[in-house]
């Protein structure tokens, strides 16, 4: 039996109706509900949601490698990391998140098991050639139509759980996709785990439904019960959804911005550690030209500060940066030790 | 002194050190190995806590402390060849700490009891 897990929706009329349709939220919300099922909850559960342009990059995955951070700001793009493992993906209303919740004896088990049932409900709709690859992806004729990463949860009683999560994608842009999932400039020796790129394809090349029957048919097919989240549950996972937002997360506790080229600097990177968001260690490095004996009166006053741009900023007041290293301006160095910071 | 958590874990046992790592059996169960996200030096694990993540081909998962205590060493190793850990997961510890509650040690199992969990 799979559960479809529902939320209660506000309607017109101020009432409230539970919809499998989940939308609206951010995404984090989406993984804490996730790991709320896994952890709290016994049986299995399926969840179809989506979310405005976000994107999500792997367990160990470095976001300064895999995608442009710039961009995604300058546009409005969220950014996050989630618990399972493998590559970025881009997010949006046309890319439909499928999470699938279950206990787990065997990964390769579980795995084939959902991604078998979604090729089938593919097939089911009346596209002929979907099936499952053996790298946990979907695939119609050839192309990638959806595609599932793997939290593997064990729990203290010695229960094993399994989030099984990915895309399904009804329509898609790759253009945007492909901007928003290069890196700004590439990185040298870049860690964590690296993206594989897929020749895509969509639901409706193959298909003529609208995105409303679609997530209607999808949620028949996969599941065969229901189960609705209640305003405990909900406030519950509203808790769990905090530690997603963390910087330290998000970026990693050693970030390393990568080398830029600054004209009239030279190149500079910084790589920052972090512990509970602030900063405990910052290395410069760079064939810039240095002005004095040491770099530290530039570092030290950033030790024990926040990793957002207005500490940082707030930090280095009164520090000209241009008399330790040549050319170098303070808004330059608070956007290269900030550059990861989250602006809000 | 080998002890292996619920979890998977094990904690190898000299002196007042504990060298944290996967079992054979966790790591054949995850596959090849891909990423190890370890602590650092310095940092503080608490028992039942998570500390990293291992990643394989196949998924990830979370690494939970055995016991409590300092992290006085890493397995820096595994950060240029993940794949150490499927190759001899009781050699490639990942973390080495100082243990900081010698009882904490008794609500672990002893190998011969590891063995009867991972039987069943």
């Amino acid at each position: 039996m799979i559960n479809a897990v529902r939320m209660p929706v506000a309607m017109p009329d101020g009432k409230f109706r539970p919809s499998a349709a989940m939308q609206g939220e951010r995404l984090p919300f989406y993984l804490a509900a996730e790991e709320w099922l896994a952890r709290k909850c016994r049986g299995d559960y399926f969840m179809m949601w989506s979310v405005k342009p976000t994107v999500i990059f792997g367990r160990n995955q470095d976001p300064t490698a895999e995608l442009d951070i710039d961009y995604c700001r300058s546009h409005g793009i969220e950014f996050y990391r989630r618990k399972s493992g493998g590559g970025c993906v881009y997010a949006d209303g046309n890319n439909l998140m499928f999470s699938y919740i279950t206990d787990c004896d065997d990964v390769v088990t579980t795995f084939s098991a959902f991604t078998g049932r979604v090729a089938a409900m593919l097939s089911c709709l009346g596209i002929a050639d979907a099936s499952a690859n053996g790298r946990n992806d979907i695939l119609i004729a050839g192309r990638k139509v959806s595609g599932y990463a793997f939290y593997f949860l064990r729990l203290p009683d010695g229960r094993q759980r399994a989030i099984v999560h990915g895309t399904m994608l009804y329509d898609a842009d790759p253009e945007t996709m492909t901007r928003i999932l290069t890196p700004s400039a590439a990185k040298l020796n870049a860690k964590g785990v690296k993206s594989v790129r897929s020749r895509i394809t969509t639901v409706r090349e193959h298909l003529h439904i609208s995105l409303e029957d679609f997530r209607r048919k999808a949620i028949e097919a996969i599941t065969d019960s229901k189960f609705d989240l209640s305003p405990s549950d909900i406030q519950t996972i509203r808790q769990m959804e905090a530690e997603y937002y963390r910087d330290e997360w998000t970026y990693g506790r050693r970030q390393r911005s990568g080398h830029q080229r600054l004209e009239g600097v030279g190149t500079i990177g910084a790589d920052i550690s972090l512990k509970d968001n602030k900063i405990t260690a910052i290395e410069l490095s760079g064939d810039f030209f240095t002005l004095a004996p040491a770099l530290r009166p530039l570092t030290d006053p950033l030790i024990g500060v926040e990793h957002t741009a207005e500490a940082i900023s707030k930090a280095l007041e009164g520090v000209d940066t241009s008399r330790y290293i040549a050319n170098l301006t303070t808004d330059r160095f608070i956007s290269l030790i900030a550059r990861q910071a989250a602006t809000t | 002194m080998i002890k292996y958590s619920k979890t998977h874990e094990y904690v190898k046992v000299e002196g007042e050190y504990g060298y944290i790592g996967v079992s054979d059996y966790a790591q054949k169960e995850l596959g090849n190995v891909v990423y190890v996200d370890m602590p650092e030096v310095g940092d503080e694990l608490e028992a039942g806590e998570d500390f990293g993540a291992i990643e394989s081909v196949k998924a990830a998962s979370d690494l939970i402390a055995p016991v409590s205590g300092e992290v006085v060493e890493i397995n820096e190793a595994l950060e240029e060849n993940p794949r150490l850990v499927n190759a001899d997961a009781m050699a490639n510890w990942i973390v080495k700490v100082k243990i900081a509650d010698p009882a904490e040690l008794d609500s672990l199992m002893d190998e011969a009891q590891y063995a009867e969990y991972i039987r069943k």
